[in-house]
């Protein structure tokens, strides 16, 4: 589903990639874990080019993204984001917000849009929302609206950012809920978050990132409980 | 006569003048705002040359007075290219509005790029991240919050372009002031005629802020 080959990314002179490789097949829940400003938000962005590649490869079901010829946009419709910060549109309403990308972007009638916007806010429990502005919902309705946003565009594989970590402790619980559903579904994920309890429950590969390498990767449970990296140990000792 | 028999008598003439102030002000503000827009966009373009062509009007028409642009491009260029007799005999009012709008444009440029930049970055990336290209997120996400920002700004930069039509009597374009001044030359009533002026410009720009306001206040309403 992603395939990535030996990327590398510099910004200036620090480097914040150092040759990473990856598959992420149809399906497979990866959850990536590590340090702060290890690279992790930067891995998920090249994955559908809102950040560039300096060097390496990137595909997405077999289009290789990080050619210049690629149209971006084409590969960013099939491939869904949520950022830690929600980044709902400001001035759109909740139903605008999920149905200007099919709208603009896949040229669906408004119609069907619609429709389809309100099975996805019932899937993620705002049904009564529809009509409110971002600023009026809470931190945790934001980010599910910003969930059924990407779903909207039936994307073949999610990106999360930290999904929950800009939330209220309170609210964490409702969108990893969502996020759990949409694991269970099949959906493709790669998935930036520390919530252990997700990872274990959902995750299928856990990866533990620092200083722009994959340091180790294995199950949920043998990364937490039998981390064999120096590095692993230390960071896990500091957030369990 | 007293001041109020020398203004009425006045005062077709000066309305006639005020017509046109408010004529040539709507048609350079909106030239202004379409010079704006487009040498704002050059400005935050990715092509270095594109942002160089931004920069360079902006130094241009900012730094120079207003009424030097007016009289270039009504005195000056007409020597080299006989725009005069191309456009004859709508000449003047073109050359007014189009000096007065590069001016404008000018400020307009600094104003909508400064409400574009305001606007934070996520949103742009998230419009991204939903396969929008970049002219879509620009036109659908990044403007329409931008806009709400730059009203203040553009109806002060408006305001200052009523003013500047003044500045249209030295190419004798009959507005307000010009009509004024020719008034005067004839009745002699200087400040009977100049303190009538004064009021009607004052009105006209009162109705512009009153306008706006109006506006401001429904898009608060509508779109928060
Ligand atoms: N646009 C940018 N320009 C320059 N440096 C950047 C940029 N974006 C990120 N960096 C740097 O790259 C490094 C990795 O950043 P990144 O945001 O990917 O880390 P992260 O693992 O997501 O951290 P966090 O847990 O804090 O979100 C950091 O040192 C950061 O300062
Ligand atoms: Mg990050």
């Amino acid at each position: 589903m992603i395939s990535v080959k030996n990327i590398t990314k510099h910004f200036g002179q620090h480097r914040v990639l150092n040759n990473i490789s990856l598959e992420i097949k149809p399906q497979e829940v990866v959850v990536i874990i590590g340090p702060s400003g290890s690279g992790k938000s930067t891995f998920l962005r090249c994955l559908n080019g809102l950040e560039k590649v300096s060097d390496g490869q990137i595909f997405v079901n077999n289009k290789e993204i990080t050619h210049s010829k690629t149209n971006l946009s084409h590969v960013r419709k099939e491939v869904g984001m949520v950022f830690q910060r929600f980044n709902l549109f400001h001035h759109l309403s909740v139903l605008e917000n999920i149905t200007i990308g099919p709208r603009k972007v896949l040229k669906v009638s408004q119609e069907e849009a619609e429709k389809r916007a309100f099975a996805l806010l019932e899937k993620v429990g705002l049904s009564e929302k529809a009509g409110a502005y971002p600023d009026q919902l809470s931190g945790g309705q934001q980010q599910r609206v910003a969930i059924a946003r990407a779903l909207a565009m039936n994307p073949i594989v999610m990106l999360f950012d930290e999904p929950t970590s800009a939330l209220d402790p309170e609210m964490v619980g409702e969108v990893l809920a969502v996020m759990k559903d949409l694991a269970r579904e099949g959906m493709t994920m790669a998935v930036v978050t520390h919530e252990m309890g997700f990872a274990r429950e959902v995750g299928d590969r856990v990866l533990f990132m620092d200083d722009g390498i994959i340091v180790e990767e294995n199950t949920p449970d043998e990364i937490f409980n039998n981390p064999k990296e120096e590095r692993t140990k230390l960071f896990l000792s500091k957030i369990l | 006569m007293n001041f109020f028999q020398i203004v009425s008598a006045a005062m077709p003439q000066l309305l006639q003048g005020a017509k046109l102030t408010v004529w040539f002000s709507i048609a350079s503000i909106i030239l202004a705002t379409v010079l704006g827009l487009v040498f704002a966009l050059l400005k935050l373009s990715h092509s270095k040359i594109s942002r160089r062509i931004g920069e360079v009007y902006v130094h241009i028409f900012r730094g120079l007075p207003l009424l030097v642009e007016i009289f270039y491009i009504y005195f000056a260029i007409p020597m080299i290219l006989p725009l005069h007799k191309w456009f004859d005999p709508y000449f003047t009012p073109i050359a007014g509005i189009i000096a007065l709008a590069l001016n404008e444009g000018a400020y307009i440029t600094e104003i909508i790029r400064a409400g574009i930049l305001a606007v934070d970055r996520g949103q742009s990336e998230a419009a991204l991240s939903i396969g929008m290209t970049g002219p879509q997120t620009m036109r659908f996400i990044i403007l329409p919050q931008a806009f709400k920002r730059m009203v203040p700004p553009l109806v002060n930069q408006f305001i200052q372009t009523i003013k500047d039509t003044s500045l249209l009597s030295a190419i004798s374009v009959t507005e307000l002031t010009r009509s004024g001044q020719i008034i005067i030359s004839t009745n002699f009533a200087s400040l009977q005629i100049w303190t009538a002026i004064a009021v009607i410009y004052l009105a006209i720009i009162l109705l512009l802020t009153a306008l706006s306001g109006y506006l401001e206040r429904r898009w608060q309403i509508d779109k928060r």
